[in-house]
């Protein structure tokens, strides 16, 4: 039965074939390529001066080899973020306004899986100017309004009121604002640019869905669930994720008794923090290990992200001689330690809302004197905090919502007048170059620049 | 029977050594009780034989009712003369016999008995499995009427065309078959005189008959089910499906470890789909189809049945051919079409 018959003759020159076509497949290599589903900014479009630059591949792809591939004309500083299949790279400081960039993936540029880049992908963009968005309290309750440039008059962009309040998507491209609705709840609402395309986000029934912050298609925002019954009360708040793609949500913890609001993501969307109500602390979660950094405060916000994510400035309140007292403190990612803005801590004046600037140079922050608690004066200094300037002052006033263009040579800031029955809330524009500021909008709160 | 019993020795001796060895590992880190690995492996174990036990009662029950009920001079009347043709009808059969890849052994061994012949018989074993409505269906219910559905029934009835095409050389069919499966005894006392009606009496005789030859076939392919069903378990227990996941990365590479996947698995046809898409988004479509081409035309417990039916040198060919066809096809797949 061990002699060689005709069958195994057959199956020992099919067997060769097929092996010989394999060596020639296998040979010829890739012929289909890497498949891109989209870049953005749009080739040949304007872009914000913070939007990250993004590549949807048909795959997952080998992340390494990737970053390899990709460069940009001029060059810039920034960091890489994967979501699946979509590359962004984050630009360490803004895009510079007016100027144009290239970006070129290089062939080579390889699937996790089976093909690769076969062809060089380049496109180009120029950086616009930005444009602000804000509130304006209608009859009953604020709308959304936006001017795409400083140069044209401001626009409704909310369908209605019941604005609850906005955030601007990275790349400038659309806004994301919570509204109240029929049920008492509050859904995620989003709408473009330049106004169009209205609709919702996520609906939320008669949960409470609100403070949106978005980074690399993600958005992480606060979620109240609302109570059994009417008469219980709603339940603490809790920090979901939306992802923008696939349109799941999910809450950010599996563990229910994390709770916290008001998320905010580092500029290089590598870490979350938000404040933790229940604990007295901001929680700082690293997306890639979990690691958590918890930094006690009473003040209830999340402070500034400096440009490379490596540190914050945040404000706690303190209790100096039973009087509330706001100092500024600085917490280091990388040392994990907490150390005070100003050494040593001054005690004649109450300092808060510390805000970096783009280019991480400049920090502006709000001062008030403790003899006069109804007028505040914004400062300038350095991050070192070894001088400062007085950039804004004026008699009876109080500042909010101030934040630095991308360029870090001006800052947009909120005004109204305390004790005044006709306060009138309204935008302006500080400019570092005259020192002066001009007024932007009247009847505005809540303004945050649209890039 | 000898060398029967010896191969099951053997296998038997080979899952007893695997549990020796999952217990001398625990033992090895200061834990006398059962390794987690046991646990692990007799629920795979149950799950694969639950899974499949009904698809071979089935089988069996059709390879009984050919037996009491087709002539073999009335098949022979049927097949076609030509080998081609004859191949794509066995190809094309499950339709007739929709039965998965542990119930269609039985039949074709009884087939074979008929005077089905070899290039039939073997497109029939490889391609029933997947081309039958059942596992149409199911395929369909998970992926839809795309590519990866008409590429598996494309795929799976061309290799299994093809490789009954190979078959089709040998002029001697018994060279390819054990000599038991050819001298098969229908039934205790029935007549082996094919000329005439196998079993003549009253229908509910001939069903009675009909059963009980099912009934035999059934516990002699059973045992050979159980032992492929605790080889799929053990290995799966012992090596961690993420490892060989892990590996999967790269066009053929990906190919093997997925057709690797499918072999220690032993799913059934009829679920297998479900399980791939699992794996949609981490491996590629190509692998993905070599998984659910491949899975059911070879895996552990298929194996052992198939060595019931021919010689080993035959089935050495039944899994080195279609194995071979499978990974030129789904890569070239993977690197020519962009799917």
């Amino acid at each position: 039965m061990s002699t060689w018959r005709r069958l195994d003759t057959v199956v020992a020159a099919v067997a060769l074939a097929l092996l010989a076509a394999l060596a020639v497949v296998l040979w010829r290599g890739d012929r289909v390529s890497v498949r891109i589903v989209r870049t953005a900014p749009a080739a040949g479009a304007e872009a914000a001066a913070t939007a990250p630059v993004v590549i949807e591949f048909g795959q997952r792809m080998n992340t390494a080899s990737v970053e390899d591939s990709f460069s940009i004309e001029p060059a810039v500083d920034g960091q890489f973020v994967w979501n699946a299949n979509t590359l962004y790279f984050m630009p360490s400081q803004p895009w510079r306004v007016g100027q144009g960039y290239t970006v070129t993936l290089a062939a080579g540029a390889q699937g996790q899986l089976a093909h690769e880049l076969l062809q060089d992908v380049s496109f180009s963009f120029e950086v616009r100017p930005a444009g602000v968005a804000f509130l304006r309290l209608a009859h009953s309750g604020y709308t959304l309004w936006a001017a795409p440039d400083l140069q044209t008059e401001p626009v409704q962009f909310s369908p209605d009121d019941g604005v609850f309040d906005f955030a601007v998507a990275s790349d400038g491209e659309g806004l994301i604002f919570s509204v109240i609705n029929e049920q008492s709840g509050v859904d995620l609402w989003t709408v473009s640019r330049e106004g169009g395309d209205a609709h919702i986000l996520l609906e939320c029934g008669v949960d409470r869905c609100f403070a949106p912050s978005e980074r690399a298609g993600r958005i992480a925002y606060t979620r109240v669930l609302a109570p059994m019954t009417p008469a219980e009360p709603y339940g603490p708040p809790r920090v979901w994720l939306l992802d923008l793609a696939s349109g799941a949500t999910v809450r950010l913890h599996a563990d229910s008794q994390k709770i916290g609001f008001g998320p905010s993501w580092s500029p290089d969307g590598q870490r979350l923090a938000y404040f933790d109500g229940g604990n007295g602390r901001l929680v700082v979660l690293d997306m890639l290990t979990g690691e958590e950094i918890y930094i006690p405060t009473l003040a209830g916000v999340v402070g500034s992200w400096s440009p490379d994510s490596q540190y914050m400035l945040f404000f706690d309140t303190l209790l100096i001689e039973g009087k509330p007292l706001n100092q500024v403190y600085r917490a280091n990612f990388s040392t994990h330690d907490v150390l005070p803005f100003f050494d040593p801590q001054p005690t004649d004046a109450d300092y808060s809302g510390p805000v970096i600037s783009p280019n991480g140079e400049w920090v502006a922050l709000k001062v008030r004197d403790l003899d006069d608690l109804s007028s505040e004066q914004l400062w300038i200094l350095p991050p070192d905090g070894a001088f400062a300037m007085v950039a804004v002052e004026e008699s009876g006033y109080l500042y909010s919502r101030y934040q630095w263009r991308s360029d870090s040579q001006a800052l947009l800031y909120h005004r109204f007048q305390l004790g005044s029955a006709d306060s009138d809330p309204s935008l302006w524009l500080w400019e570092r170059s005259s020192g002066a500021s001009h007024l932007l909008a009247r009847d505005a709160n809540q303004p945050l620049w649209l890039p | 029977m000898k060398r029967v019993f010896n191969t099951l020795s053997i296998l038997g001796l080979a899952v007893l050594g695997v549990a020796l060895v999952l217990f001398l590992q625990n033992w090895m880190s200061g834990t006398v009780a059962l390794p987690g690995q046991f646990f692990t492996f007799t629920t795979i174990f149950l799950g694969i034989f639950i899974e499949a036990a009904p698809f071979l009662l089935l089988g069996t029950l059709a390879s009984g009712l050919v037996e009491v009920f087709f002539r073999k001079e009335a098949i022979q009347r049927i097949m076609p003369r030509n080998r081609f043709v004859g191949a794509l009808a066995g190809g094309l059969l499950g339709f007739v016999f929709p039965v998965c890849e542990c119930g269609v052994v039985p039949l074709t061994r009884r087939l074979f008995r008929k005077g089905m012949a070899p290039a039939m018989g073997v497109a029939f074993l490889l391609a029933s499995p997947v081309l039958n409505p059942i596992v149409i269906l199911s395929t369909f219910a998970a992926y839809g009427w795309g590519l990866v559905l008409w590429l598996r029934i494309g795929l799976s009835l061309a290799i299994a065309v093809s490789t009954g095409l190979i078959f089709a050389v040998e002029e001697q069919p018994e060279r390819l078959l054990r000599p038991r499966s050819l001298s098969l005894a229908p039934i205790r006392g029935a007549s082996l005189d094919l000329a005439v009606p196998v079993y003549p009496g009253s229908l509910g005789s001939r069903v009675r008959r009909a059963l009980s030859i099912a009934g035999e076939e059934f516990f002699e392919m059973g045992r050979y089910l159980i032992i492929g069903s605790m080889l799929a378990a053990a290995l799966q227990a012992v090596v961690p499906q993420g490892a060989l996941l892990a590996l999967g990365s790269g066009p053929l590479l990906s190919v093997l470890v997925m057709m690797l996947l499918a072999v220690l698995l032993s799913i059934c046809s009829t679920v297998d789909a479900f399980v791939s898409l699992a794996f949609v988004g981490t491996f590629t479509t190509g692998s993905i189809l070599s998984f659910l081409v491949f899975g059911p035309m070879v895996d552990i417990k298929n194996i052992l049945l198939y060595m019931q039916v021919f010689r080993r040198r035959t089935v050495l060919y039944m899994v080195i051919v279609p194995a071979l066809m499978v990974i030129l096809a789904t890569v070239f797949i993977n690197l020519n079409l962009g799917i």
